[in-house]
């Protein structure tokens, strides 16, 4: 599963990271990037599918097959 | 009016170099200042290069020996086509013990009467007219309280900005996107910090050497988004080091991200005034953030501890954060331009670049000295690169 076959199904979708750093939250265009423990929270009812998320992050966790 | 009696007169969100040097601050103009650190101690969660110029951190605060991990005397500029440019100023900089230059800020801003808690998370409750609420979390337990003036000094997530309405998200070419390893087994001069350009090495940044000892330094890499690359930040890095220092062994991995945007001045209203990445107030350049977060922490602190005392009106206080920032980085769009030059500049006009560069400094300019002198040198030498920036600058 990645971040866009989880967008199909909308709701949310947590994605293993214990590096916290917070540059995806921050370039986030919809406000819909939580930090939890160990994993980031994206709320995909929010989500407006820019991806930065995916871009910027320095470690590539986010979009890859890493979904809690 | 009745004024509502709060806790304290500034509370600090965030216990970084910029939040300790902002309760300093504060508390030196007489407010009552509690800082909130979510870690649980201070300098626990060193997020940085550890690289700062001598003259900039004097111009703040004298460095304590504790402090410092190496004394620099100069760089090593290393071109994409292989070259490589040696400016040697001695004594021009410093590699940190960040965790320990942090304790020391704490141990300042202690003696200056500020109450610091540890493991205690800070978020926005409510504005009002007069005060803010916070919820302090600690160890578990919510407790909230009042204060006349925050300063948001959380880093780059910059949450109680965002929440408060003050600050919007970043575009993804307004971010340095990175990631550090403090390696050992590797062979550095502890005299000199290198620096790696050309987009096979690290697209629109550079990647770092840092020496922190005989064999360690901190290795890393800053990356701007690019759509034509499709690797991390990480990835970039585990390249640089296959080639760079094969042998070394990670003590500690980091990840993080460097804000680098044009105008930093807008990281107030309505009693809450940011400092630090949280104002993203990093160098757009080099992404130097340490000196950067100091300054706007002292601004913030005085302008919080201004209004929070009522010697200064809401609006006023605001108008001289907003207004010592801007003659603090009066030069900031010219290097803002200068970043965008070296983000879309080919790997050819790189060696051009840093051979130039290298002239100027071998002339006796200083590194750490005025950028204006480098930039109107370069458009001379170099006016088909820098002819977007003519017009920012008296050549």
């Amino acid at each position: 599963m990645t971040l866009l076959d989880d967008a199909r199904h909308a709701g949310s979708v947590r994605v293993k990271c214990n590096w916290a750093c917070g540059v995806c939250s921050v370039v986030c265009k919809a406000g819909c990037i939580t930090y939890g423990e160990g994993c980031v929270e994206i709320d995909l009812d929010r989500c407006v599918l820019c991806l930065f998320c995916v871009r910027v992050c320095p470690v590539g966790l986010i979009g890859e097959n890493d979904l809690v | 009016m009745k004024m509502t009696s709060c806790d304290f007169d500034v509370i600090v969100v965030g216990g970084g170099c910029a939040g300790l040097w902002a309760a300093a601050c504060s508390a030196d103009e007489g407010a009552s200042t509690l800082l909130l650190e979510k870690a649980s101690e201070v300098g626990d969660r060193v997020v940085c290069a550890e690289g700062v110029g001598a003259r900039g951190l004097r111009s703040v605060i004298e460095p304590s020996s504790e402090w410092i991990a190496a004394t620099i005397d100069g760089a090593r500029l290393y071109a994409p086509d292989g070259k490589w440019y040696e400016i040697e100023q001695p004594g021009c900089g410093f590699v940190l013990r960040k965790d320990r230059f942090i304790l020391g800020l704490a141990e300042i801003a202690a003696k200056r009467g500020v109450e610091i808690r540890t493991s205690a998370f800070g978020s926005l409750v409510s504005l009002a007219d007069d005060h803010i609420s916070i919820e302090a979390c600690v160890d578990g337990c919510r407790e909230q309280l009042r204060a006349r003036a925050l300063i948001a000094a959380d880093g780059i997530r910059c949450e109680i900005s965002r929440r408060a309405g003050i600050l919007g998200s970043l575009q993804v070419n307004e971010i340095f996107s990175c990631a550090q390893d403090t390696v050992s087994g590797i062979s550095v001069d502890t005299h000199f910090v290198e620096f790696h350009f050309g987009r096979r090495i690290a697209p629109g940044g550079y990647a770092w050497v840092f020496p922190k000892g005989r064999d360690r330094a901190n290795v890393g890499v800053g990356i701007v988004f690019d759509t034509r690359q499709s690797d991390c930040a990480s990835e970039y890095l585990a390249r640089f080091k296959i080639e760079r220092c094969p042998e070394s062994s990670i003590e500690r991995a980091i990840v993080g991200g460097v804000p680098s945007v044009s105008n930093p001045f807008e990281g107030y209203g309505r009693g809450i005034f940011a400092a630090g990445d949280a104002a993203r107030v990093a160098d757009p350049i080099s992404g130097a953030g340490i000196v950067p977060a100091l300054e706007s922490g002292a601004i913030a602190g005085r302008a919080a501890a201004a209004y929070s005392r009522g010697r200064l009106s809401l609006r006023a206080s605001e108008e001289a954060y907003r207004s010592e920032l801007r003659h603090l980085w009066r030069d900031r769009t010219l290097r803002f331009a200068i970043r965008r030059i070296m983000m879309r500049a080919s790997d050819s006009d790189l060696c051009r670049l840093l051979a130039r560069s290298a002239e100027f400094f071998a002339g006796g300019n200083r590194l750490d000295g005025d950028p204006i002198g480098l930039v109107r040198f370069l458009i001379r030498a170099m006016p088909d690169v820098f002819r977007v920036v003519k017009h920012l600058v008296k050549v």
